[in-house]
């Protein structure tokens, strides 16, 4: 069948959204930095290299994510070893707690892990090394060197997840034989894990680090709370918000894009070749084998430690967010439910919650009709441009939320006038410093737009071509079999994804905090974020009442999400 | 005449799947496209369908030109392998769901529904969801939801190949008892020579995109005419021969490495001229395992048998008098000539070593130009 010409405008509309909120942005970022009064020059870079601020950054950025990728590596390996091939009372629950951590947002999670290992939090508290009758000027600082390990520790925790369903599915896919072929020919379980197990998961281990990397390496939220601020990510955000132009936002940020792009392809490469290491596998499965003895009770006391541990910062968050007064002690001296009253009474904290639901909801909108769209195409059309739409549509994998973000500031800096043309009509709806509404709805929803296409594209593929083609011949049009077969097939896939896309955008930390600049248009996230630079008491409180509350939407989210898609859930997050 | 064919042309990318392929079918027909997978019979049944269009050619539906007509504005609803019911309806909606389409009141599309299920009797299964329901079932109703809408041409994709085998024989029965109860014009896919022969009224045999064919059943399998439609058909032993003599009533004498044969074919054929080569088959189930007179008898050497309780296959080898032709399939080399035979209700089983003589009427015999 030939594609109709109203297929082409469709094509050309998506291609230019993309072209300008994704293309357009990183290209004036790249522009910006190497283009100077209509010259091409390479002194931005050179003052950056002469700067050792910006060196200790780069330095501090890259061995805080190499860091946290390996404790990462650390945690899930044991674990996903123990969930692949072991079998225990409990697991699916100890599964789910497990998971956790990675939907609850490390902006949050912060919060409470300060509140907890700061020099003057729960735990010097609880060991008794500061307190009323204590007076000990320099207590143990656990967050390290200006929050350093904090940073590290929240990363961990929070990150790890990924690492583990990474790793769970590579040892999942080993054909049991390739081990069992090693063990009959002589070789001790550990040498067998050393030399077949080990060396089939390195695609795998590697792909999931890269990600967990690249994550740890522009996480902003993080750093910005322990108030840990030589890092890249952090100095991105202070030079948008400063006045003037400095030269330094743009150079960083191209670092950052270089190393993310090279990570991405590089981890590509990798998965695909873990496509081959695991072609031949013939469908085995591993036989679990049931834990007894002090074995079970090593493992599941390593579950049960773990999960504490990644749960620790969200129950402190909890702890806080209830506590009428919470100073100087371990725990909360006064117990209080009126931080919530609060929540929904202050203008600020009603603003915030106000503009989140707007913008979440629009980017829901937005991301269901484009990422259907462009999946229906990629899955059921041919025609020229499919590999370029199909590589617009995945390089968001590739872009970090605050290179987006300082791309949005510097491209869509609209003047009042250009070229004697009056421009304030568009300076008021797109320029993020009038109103960062319109990029903040298109930030949400092209950063989530991969995952969304790919839960759609699945779908359309276990879908038979021949439901849409019986409709067809049946007398309907493309519309018709759109909104009668496609999309009711597609029902689960779609509501789960706006679901998803919706909590996604309701606690992203990189866009809203770098394009909301005016408080009226401030989403959750920045709200939580100015409430804790606040002096009153209780502000803090508020803000992690704040948190909880996203937490709750967000475990509610995920828990309509996982109903619906049922097993599907893991396509979801790539 | 309902569906023409002229001309059609069709390649993916440099590789052509249709080579010009012009064609016929005439109201009410069970029309078959016959082939082996890849010969483009699918290719055609989609551009029927709208679902692919003829890169050159003219595609004709009740004498209207359709080469590039959506698929939703033809009627032309499509029968397919994997039925293509859609999972989140029930059986009526599924049934219903082509009238929906076309204006007429909600009672109007429920009574036409339920007659379109009466139709392959499935009536008490329309609150049914499609999953509940046996292969079988799930067929009879894709065939009630293209019936429902009164459609000018039915189109069938392999329809009953994901059928065991038993249920695929008795539903080529039932889908011809309907057809007779609501006659419809349809074109049917299929790659199963038994299938095409039981149901059609006429067959088009594909090959590599061209069509190479087209007849009754009985004149497809009897008077192939090319050695490819012969034996795609079912199995043929062949020979090469000289034509001695043609007499006035048609019967070809033919000189072969085996002796001297009789063929009677059914009408004149340009290549039976005094002298000429020309290859001569006939099939196992046309042969009888005895002398029988005014027919073409060869003395021949059991092989190797194969009982199959209504029928026996057999191997024999034939000894070849003059080394003057070459056999088909055969190295000159070799002294004998094996033949395939059927022998039908076997009273014992033939042992290897068995002396026999077997016989084909001139009728039988499947003359070819080599």
């Amino acid at each position: 069948m030939k594609n109709g010409w109203k297929f082409y405008v469709g094509l050309w509309l998506t291609l230019a959204f993309l072209g300008a909120f994704l293309v357009y942005p990183v290209l004036w970022v790249v522009g910006g930095s190497v283009w100077v009064d209509g010259h091409f020059t390479l002194i931005f870079f050179k003052l950056f290299a002469e700067s050792p601020l910006m060196w200790k950054c780069l330095f501090n950025s890259f061995t805080l994510a190499i860091l946290s990728t390996l404790v990462c590596v650390a945690i899930s390996l044991p674990l996903a070893h123990v969930f692949v091939r072991y079998d225990f009372p409990f697991k699916p629950f100890w599964q789910a707690l497990l998971m956790a951590p990675m939907i609850l947002p490390p902006f949050v999670g912060a919060i409470g892990i300060q509140q907890l290992l700061g020099r003057f939090g729960a735990l010097n508290h609880a060991l008794g090394l500061v307190g009323p009758s204590v007076a000990n000027p320099y207590p143990i600082d656990w967050l390290g060197a200006g929050g350093y390990f904090g940073v590290v520790a929240m990363q961990s925790l929070h990150l790890f997840p990924i690492l583990f369903l990474n790793i769970s599915a590579s040892m999942a896919n080993i054909n049991p034989s390739m081990r069992e072929a090693a063990r009959c020919l002589g070789a001790p379980p550990w040498r067998v894990f050393r030399t077949v197990t080990f060396p089939l998961l390195m695609p795998g281990l590697f792909a999931g680090s890269v990600i967990v990397f690249v994550w740890a390496f522009t996480d902003l939220g993080t750093p910005l709370v322990f108030g840990f601020n030589e890092v890249v990510a952090v100095q991105i955000f202070d030079k948008v918000t400063e006045t003037g132009f400095n030269p330094f936002g743009y150079t960083l940020v191209i670092v950052v894009l270089l190393v993310t792009v090279i990570s991405f392809l590089w981890s590509r490469r990798l998965v695909a070749r873990q496509d081959f290491v695991t072609q031949g596998k013939a469908g085995v499965r591993d036989e679990m084998q049931p834990l007894v003895g002090t074995k079970r009770l090593a493992v599941m006391g390593l579950i049960a430690v773990i999960s504490f541990l990644a749960l620790l910062p969200h129950a402190s968050v909890v702890l806080q967010s209830l506590s009428g007064k919470w100073f100087m002690s371990a725990l909360p001296q006064q117990w209080t439910t009126e931080h919530y009253g609060e929540v929904f009474t202050l203008p600020q904290t009603l603003t915030g919650l106000k503009n989140s639901f707007i913008y979440s909801s629009l980017s829901a909108l937005v991301d269901v009709f484009l990422g259907v769209t462009i999946a229906y195409w990629l899955a059921r059309k041919e025609f020229a441009g499919k590999s370029l739409l199909d590589a617009l549509t995945i390089l968001p994998l590739a872009l970090p939320g605050i290179v987006l973000a300082f791309g949005y500031v510097v491209g869509f800096n609209v003047p009042t006038a250009w070229h004697g043309w009056d421009m304030r009509w568009l300076k008021s709806f797109v320029n993020p410093r009038d109103n960062p509404m319109l990029l903040l709805v298109i930030g949400y929803s092209v950063r989530r737009l991969p995952y969304i296409v790919r839960a759609a594209y699945s779908g359309l593929q276990q879908m038979s071509v021949s439901l849409e083609e019986a409709s067809r011949n049946l007398g309907a049009g493309t519309v018709t079999t759109m909104r009668r077969i496609v999309l009711p097939l597609l029902k689960g896939n779609i509501i789960a994804g706006a679901v998803l896309t919706f909590a996604f955008a309701f606690l992203e930390v990189s866009d809203s905090l770098i394009l909301a600049m005016k408080e009226q248009f401030y989403p959750v996230t920045k709200t939580i974020w100015a409430l804790m630079g606040r002096i009153e008491p209780g502000s803090a409180s508020v803000a992690c009442a704040l948190g909880v509350l996203g937490m709750a939407m967000l475990f509610a989210a995920f828990y309509t999400a996982n109903r619906i898609l049922g097993k599907k859930m893991g396509s979801l997050f790539g | 005449m309902k569906i023409e064919l002229r001309d059609i042309r069709k390649s993916f990318g440099s590789t052509p799947v249709i080579r010009g392929v012009s064609l016929a079918i005439e109201e009410n027909e069970l029309f078959f496209l016959l082939g082996p997978s890849g010969c483009g019979k699918t290719t055609l049944l989609r551009m029927l369908a709208g679902f692919a269009s003829p890169d050159s050619g003219d595609l004709l539906i009740e004498g209207k030109r359709v080469n590039d007509l959506p698929p939703e504005e033809r009627r032309t609803p499509m029968v397919f392998q994997s039925y293509a019911l859609w999972p989140h309806m029930t059986v009526l909606e599924n049934v219903s769901y082509g009238l929906s389409l076309l204006p007429m009141s909600a009672q109007e599309q429920r009574r036409r529904a339920m007659e379109a299920l009466e139709a392959t009797r499935m009536t008490d299964f329309a609150e049914r969801s499609p999953n509940q329901l046996s292969g079988g079932q799930q067929q009879r109703v894709a065939i009630s939801r293209a019936l429902a809408v009164n459609p000018t041409v039915l189109l069938f994709d392999e329809p009953l190949s994901n059928l065991d085998a038993k249920l695929r024989v008795e539903m080529r029965a039932e889908l011809l008892e309907i057809h007779e109860r609501h006659p419809f014009t349809a074109v049917y896919v299929t790659h199963d020579q038994e299938e095409a022969m039981t149901m059609a009224s006429r067959i088009a045999v594909l090959d590599q995109g061209q069509l190479l064919q087209t007849g009754a059943p009985h004149e497809i399998y009897t008077r192939p005419k090319t050695r490819f439609v012969a034996e795609f058909m079912g199995p043929v032993n062949w020979l090469e021969g000289r034509v001695k003599e043609v007499d006035p009533d048609r019967t070809v004498t033919l000189e072969t490495s085996v002796g001297l044969f009789l063929a009677r074919p059914s009408s004149a054929l340009s290549f039976t001229s005094v002298g000429a080569r020309v290859l001569a088959g006939f099939r196992p189930s046309a042969a009888s395992l005895a002398a029988t007179p005014h027919a073409n008898v060869i003395s021949c050497e059991v092989v190797r048998s194969q009982y199959a309780g209504s029928s026996q296959h057999l191997v024999v080898s034939v000894r070849i008098s003059n080394l003057k032709f070459e056999i088909s399939g055969q190295k000159p080399a070799k002294p004998d000539l094996a033949f395939q035979v059927t022998e039908t209700n076997p009273r014992r089983m033939r042992k290897a070593g068995e002396k026999l003589e077997i016989s084909f009427a001139p009728e039988d015999v499947i003359l070819l130009p080599v």
